[in-house]
């Protein structure tokens, strides 16, 4: 039985002009141990998707599943309480800006302790000798000294990883990191990625990384999710991916990416040309085709899933052969 | 009652392009507070202005034979005199008619006053910040740690009470908000792009304020405006309340409830009806500008 | 934060003169103060003994250095009227109106801050507008009408409370609603406005994210990052409402500072009159200045600066 096993999800968002359907039928799962990358442009539906695994969907959206199971709990029936029980002790989330996802008016000691004493009744020199041990594991020098300062006192890389002992502090099983690097520098980023996979190592964690950046994917990902337009076009593992993209839309999106020693200065990056479709309002067939080199009148015709090894699922009219260039 | 609102509310948005006016036309033709303030208003400025035409006594006729009458709904009431009589037997619709042009006159000069005062010294700190910020900043501070009622009070007290006094002495006690919200305006105005361009074309400090600064400012100063009116109102009437405002016999509302004090207890209507024309007033003027303040704002604003 | 708060103290030292001249000036100019003394039957012979006994003769200048020198040895002068000396009096006078203008800062306070805090919680929902209603309405209704009514309905009307006076607790009940109730709405709008934004802050999602319930993240997270602005309009709001207690204390015949200042007015008691402005400015000079350093020590972030 997976960790977390999500079917056919759904979210609508109520809109003037019509009922946004944010994310259209979204289903993937994610096992102990393992990094799924859920990856896609900012506007698909990655972040409400990663929200509402841990019930913090806005109050206007609409959220639906045809399964929602985390360690054999169905998340669907979860009152408010119930949720509240399971966050930050058995999946937690950290967020994409580090320097405003803290409360500025309290130290990291008491943001710490407060978290661990939310799930574990007791003393609170408990909650402090927790709090430095994991603040420690990610890697935080003078744990001791840390728990007097403020946030702002600290720079956005050791911020971001206050956010991580925060998520980390109650031993959950599964971690959502929404874009949890984007507004770092790039060697924060990189030590922020190392850190994240050692501690999935130690800690057997599963981790949800939500991300736009397919070169982070590469590194980081056991599996990845590919987004477009509110539906997961492909799914596989990464390497598998990278050598056998066949969507369209991730063979797009790979292109984008320069190759060291590939790409030669000047070259042209790949561009996807046109704009994501609006959201709203009913839509079958394949979003992705008003875009698509390949696309033929057959491409409005509502999709199915297509499988190319076990592992690997996918959803296009047309076989990787057909639509490579 | 001089109170003033320093919260971030106070201040109106300015956006960078100003709203355009059929955009404006078209939210405010929606928006109930505005419609009712700026109807009840429109309402009592008219009033005002027909006062004389509309007034079926003289407000000034003493009548001691037809002291304290009760308003036509109440015991020995008449048509002779809708709302009754005062003390002296004047007759009260009259008089709240004729109250309603003092209070506007109050109102609007002395706005008119502290709109010059602050908004001078606002736009005049915005714009060239530095040590002239300071310097009005320091005057803003030094303003608003004078207690204005008592101050307004040992000035129409040392100089004697009449409509001009008090309208002078208000506007210079009640232009800090405009100075506030307007240096604020103007900074935000000073930062964005085509000021730039226009100093970068030489044009003259004086040109750009009057040309550039000024009509951008334009809609958070309307709304200031406004609601200082309202304040003005209410701070006349206290001190008219506290018999150091406008003088008797003149129709004042804060000194028709102060005349009738005495009576309230036996004829509670004869604190009530210039009591809610004051309330009537004063609520509407403030619909106006919080609604000027919505329909003007940016988008998304709550 | 030393350096913040030094600052701040030679700022408002500063505003402190300038208030001082001010209020010297003020009871000099606005009119011939040897005339107001004497009395309007006085003979020209007479006010001129009143302008050569009171010193009213010399410059300007050197006055104000005399008055200004008292002062500072706590002397703020001797009130013909009442015989006696300036500060006794206002001491005397003082507990009263403290006592009130604290009663009703505590009223607005309990009153704005639950209704700005549900406000923002149900933004955009009936509750909301209800409560900016109340806010729009409280600010159009003056305070001296709100005083005669509180006195015909809960006074004259239920009886139960008293209508003037200073004696016990009871009769500062009404004084304090009336001069409260005009602070509750622009605490109230910035009460909401705060924990709107609040709310929508990043920080709190993480609480969220984190397990935290649902009250504790509105109660500890956001409303005290919430209230940080609304100490400052506080300790504002309180500075006004010594002045507002000129007209409440008149009404409720309060033998505070408000009421004293009125009476000095009307008997043209010029050494009060002018001892009272500074007062008042000095406490709300000192309220403010205190609200800042508070202000420095809620928010960690300011702390450093």
């Amino acid at each position: 039985m997976s960790l977390l096993n999500v079917e056919n999800l759904t979210i609508d968002i109520a809109h003037p002009r019509g009922t946004l359907h944010a994310v259209r039928g979204v289903s993937f799962h994610v096992e102990k141990g393992e990094t799924l990358c859920i990856v896609g442009e900012s506007g698909c539906g990655k972040s409400l998707t990663s929200h509402a695994l841990l019930g913090l969907s806005p109050r206007v959206a609409k959220v639906e599943a045809g399964a929602l199971s985390f360690d054999g709990t169905d998340l669907r029936r979860l009152k408010e309480r119930q949720w509240q029980k399971l966050r930050g002790l058995k999946m937690s989330m950290i967020f994409q800006d580090p320097m405003t996802s803290l409360n500025p008016s309290f130290t990291i000691g008491s943001l710490l302790e407060e978290v661990y004493m939310r799930h574990h009744p007791g003393g609170r020199s408990a909650a402090r000798a927790r709090a430095i041990e994991i603040l420690k594991k990610v890697g935080m020098s003078n744990a001791e000294e840390r728990l007097h300062q403020y946030p702002h006192q600290l720079s956005g890389g050791l911020r971001q990883r206050v956010m991580i002992a925060m998520g980390l502090i109650c031993g959950p099983d599964l971690l959502i990191a929404d874009e949890p690097t984007t507004a770092l520098d790039v060697n924060i980023q990189l030590q922020i990625l190392r850190l994240m996979q050692q501690l999935k190592e130690e800690m057997g964690l599963g981790i949800i990384f939500v991300t736009h950046d397919l070169g982070l994917v590469a590194r980081f990902a056991d599996r990845v999710a590919v987004m477009y337009a509110g539906r997961i076009v492909e799914t596989a593992p990464v390497a598998e991916l990278f050598a056998n993209p066949c969507h369209p839309y991730t063979r797009a999106l790979i292109n984008c990416i320069p190759v060291p020693g590939k790409t030669r200065p000047g070259e042209p990056l790949g561009a996807i040309p046109g704009v994501v479709p609006s959201l709203i309002g009913p839509q079958s067939g394949c979003a992705f085709r008003d875009r698509c080199a390949h696309a033929t009148p057959l491409c409005a015709r509502a999709l199915e899933r297509k499988r190319d090894g076990a592992a690997h699922v996918y959803e296009c009219h047309y076989t990787p052969e057909e639509t490579a260039a | 009652m001089t109170a003033t609102d320093i919260s971030p509310q106070a201040a109106p948005a300015i956006e960078a392009a100003p709203r355009p006016a059929s955009d404006i036309w078209r939210r405010g033709r929606r928006h109930t507070g505005l419609l009712i303030g700026g109807g009840l208003v429109l309402m009592i400025v008219l009033i005002a202005l027909l006062a004389p035409l509309l007034a079926p006594h003289d407000p000034y006729l003493q009548d001691l034979n037809n002291r304290l009458v009760s308003p036509i709904w109440g015991e020995g009431g008449s048509w002779a005199h809708p709302l009754g009589t005062d003390a002296l037997g004047r007759d009260y619709l009259s008089r709240l008619l004729y109250g309603a042009r003092i209070s506007l006159l109050i109102g609007f000069g002395a706005t008119a006053i502290a709109g010059v005062i602050g908004t001078t010294m606002g736009v005049l700190a915005g714009y060239f910040g530095g040590r002239i910020d300071f310097i009005v900043s320091f005057i803003v501070n030094v303003r608003l740690a004078l207690p204005a009622m008592l101050v307004a009070l040992v000035v129409v007290a040392l100089v004697g009470g009449s409509l001009n006094v008090v309208i002078w002495t208000l506007g210079f006690l009640v232009w800090d908000r405009f100075a506030v919200v307007m240096r604020a305006a103007t900074q935000q105005i000073r930062s964005l792009d085509y000021l730039s361009a226009a100093r970068a074309a030489g044009a003259s400090v004086g040109r750009i304020l009057l040309t550039e600064v000024m009509p951008n400012v334009l809609g958070a100063l309307i709304v200031v405006a406004t609601l200082e009116i309202a304040q003005a109102i209410l701070f006349e009437a206290a001190l008219s309340f506290l018999g150091l405002g406008v003088q008797p016999p003149t129709p004042s509302w804060g000194l028709m409830i102060s005349e009738g004090k005495s009576h309230m207890f036996f004829r509670p209507w004869v604190i009530a009806l210039p009591g809610a024309a004051l309330f009537i007033l004063v609520l509407a003027i403030n619909l106006l500008g919080d609604g000027i303040r919505d329909v003007t704002a940016t988008e998304g604003r709550t | 934060m030393l350096a913040f708060a030094l600052k701040r103290l030679g700022l408002t030292l500063l505003v402190l003169v300038s208030v001082s001249i001010i209020t010297f000036s003020l009871v000099r100019l606005a009119g011939d103060p040897a005339i107001a003394l004497a009395g309007p039957e006085a003979t020209s012979e007479e006010v001129e003994a009143v302008r050569t006994a009171y010193g009213f003769d010399r410059p300007l200048p050197a006055q104000y250095a005399t008055w200004l020198g008292d002062v500072l040895k706590g002397d703020l002068g001797f009130s013909n009227i009442l015989q006696r000396p300036v500060l006794e009096v206002v001491m005397e006078r003082l507990p009263v109106t403290a006592k009130l203008a604290g009663l009703s800062v505590l009223f607005a306070l309990i009153i704005a801050i639950p209704l700005g805090v549900v406000a923002a919680a149900k933004r955009n929902t009936i509750i909301d507008r209800l409560a900016l209603s109340i806010a729009v309405v409280g600010q159009a209704l003056p305070n001296f009408f709100f005083a005669l009514v509180l006195i015909l309905v809960l006074g004259v009307g239920l009886r139960w409370l008293p209508i003037s006076g200073d004696k016990t607790f009871l009769h500062y009940i009404m004084p304090a609603i009336a001069l409260g109730y005009f602070a509750t709405p622009a605490i109230m709008r910035l009460t909401r406005a705060g924990m709107i934004e609040v709310l929508d802050s990043d920080y709190i999602r993480t609480a969220r994210a984190m397990g935290l319930p649902r009250s504790r993240v509105v109660m500890k997270h956001a409303l005290r990052n919430a209230l940080i602005p609304v100490v400052s309009l506080t300790a504002v709001q309180l500075g006004f409402m010594l002045s507002g207690s000129i007209i409440v204390e008149s009404v409720f015949s309060m033998n505070g500072i408000g009421r004293l200042g009125w009476q000095s007015i009307q008997r043209t008691d010029l050494e009060v009159m002018q001892a009272l402005v500074l007062i008042i400015s000095v406490i709300y000079l000192a309220l403010n200045y205190m609200a800042d350093l508070l202000n420095g020590l809620l928010d960690p972030r300011l702390r450093v600066q």
